[in-house]
């Protein structure tokens, strides 16, 4: 198991920079995909905005976009429809053979 | 460069039988010398095996139950488009003349291990591809006001298609409302929307110029090939109403054909989903942004073949590693007026597009007569 995936079954979100350039390395990485540095591990912004979502059963699903730039896919509890551009926050995650991100309505 | 052309071909059915990968490839090559009767197994030089099972040395594997000892075999992989970028790889050898006569078998079982991206960490727990097509779907949907029946169209032209096609999964035509009627997946999907991963293999074998006419009267020409990796994680698409590696592959397929969309005659493109044949008419250049649905509605109504005459993938069934070729031995066959039922008349150009993992990668192949 590695560094992100640790740090989500603590329920904590980090990500990937390059402790050269900067950049966010995403999906996560040990080696920067501009400059081929190591990497650090920061935390990620938790803040985001629905890029699209769609629904299966009661579940919403939503393609989102940090503040730190990255997209990720994961769920939306919220009762109404989701809205493109809404803001939303990182509520919970895990990983149990895959990561699980949960989100929850501003 | 060598010339390279497409000059024999087999497959078996479609299905969801149990059986090995190897059995699958082997049937297939079988299927593929009971046609082609000039061909020994001394002639082929190069043996490619498509696939995404994880079996290991299936190239050589394949060989020695074939009874060929090839200079070149190995397993080309590279998920939903693997058959094109074998097809690729074929090309390259035979055109760089390492290789003359190449066999290049695809096959994938039901269980493929390709039918998911476990890498994809960016997908969270929504790794099947139903989760990236439902918002393809949906984020169409709200820019093009795209209706649930412009949507089922696509799938009853295919499963329509289909029903000539003998080695189709499916040979049972839907209604429109049968279609929209059927069950619902995700709020942006229903099942007869999807293509099914099955069982099956398509073989084509490629050869020089020279030695084309050993096996065929009428060779098909490859004149165009273009093919792109913009990412392998679906969230690095930026626009979901786009197919960024399909653009850029049929650019330059067109360019090094020396051809334009209006020559194209007939074409097999991947619709994984109902969703990706309306994106792929626009991306590759058949019609205009936003036209891609009246474009199907009028093939659909006009009872025309063009766009996916075997049914594509959501008729025809997806056997992963098999798909690109069997796209290629439809559109061989078409250009050698030897179609049957699914014949278009006086086609003389056609067109192959495959792709993988939401089209993060695209191949674009021309062939011509």
């Amino acid at each position: 198991m590695n560094k992100f995936e640790n740090e989500l079954n603590k329920g904590n979100f980090v990500i990937s920079k390059c402790q050269k350039c900067n950049k966010i390395v995403w999906p996560v990485n040990d080696i920067c995909d501009n400059c081929f540095s190591n990497v650090i591990w920061v935390t990620g912004s938790k803040s985001a905005r629905i890029i699209e979502c769609s629904k299966q059963k009661n579940d919403w699903f939503c393609l989102v976009e940090t503040e730190d730039q990255i997209r990720m896919l994961g769920t939306l509890k919220s009762d109404n429809e989701p809205r493109i551009e809404q803001r939303i926050l990182l509520d919970e995650c895990y990983f149990d053979k895959k990561p699980y991100f949960m989100f929850k309505a501003v | 460069m060598n010339e390279v052309a497409t000059v024999a071909y087999g497959s078996t059915k479609f299905s969801d039988d149990d059986i090995s990968v190897e059995d699958i490839l082997l049937s297939t090559t079988k299927s593929l010398f009971d046609q082609t009767p000039n061909l020994s197994q001394n002639d082929i030089d190069t043996v490619l095996v498509s696939t995404n099972e994880n079996g290991q040395y299936l190239g050589p594997i394949l060989s020695e139950l074939s009874g060929i000892k090839p200079n070149i075999s190995h397993k080309i992989e590279n998920l939903c488009s693997s058959g094109a970028s074998s097809i690729v790889s074929a090309y390259s050898y035979i055109a760089s003349g390492l290789s003359d006569t190449v066999l290049v078998v695809g096959a994938d079982r039901y269980d493929s291990p390709g039918r998911l991206l476990e890498w994809d960490d960016a997908r969270g727990e929504y790794t099947n591809p139903i989760f990236w097509a439902s918002l393809f779907t949906k984020s169409y949907k709200r820019k093009f006001n795209l209706s649930e029946e412009e949507l089922a169209i696509v799938s009853a032209k295919n499963h329509k298609n289909a029903i000539d096609n003998p080695n189709a999964y499916s040979n049972k035509a839907y209604t429109i409302p049968e279609i929209m009627n059927s069950k619902q997946i995700t709020a942006d999907l229903r099942l007869l929307d999807c293509s099914k991963p099955c069982t099956g293999g398509s073989a084509i074998l490629m050869t020089s110029k020279e030695l084309s006419k050993k096996f065929t009267d009428a060779p098909v020409w490859i004149k165009g090939i273009g093919q792109k990796t913009t990412s392998a994680g679906f969230t690095k698409n930026n626009d979901l109403t786009e197919l960024e590696s399909t653009k850029i592959a049929s650019i330059d397929s067109f360019n090094m054909a020396k051809m334009s969309p209006n020559d194209i005659d007939v074409a097999e493109i991947h619709d994984a989903f109902s969703i990706c044949e309306i994106m792929e008419l626009e991306d590759i250049g058949f019609t205009k942004k936003g036209k891609g649905a009246e474009y199907v509605r009028t093939l659909f109504n006009t009872e025309d073949k063009k766009i996916n005459p075997r049914g594509g993938l959501i008729g025809s069934g997806h056997p992963l590693g098999a798909t690109g070729i069997a796209q290629t031995i439809e559109i061989t066959q078409q250009l050698q007026n030897n179609a049957g039922k699914k014949q278009i008349s006086n086609a003389k150009s056609g067109l192959v597009h495959n792709m993988s993992a939401a089209a993060t990668s695209s191949a674009v192949i021309i062939l011509e007569s």
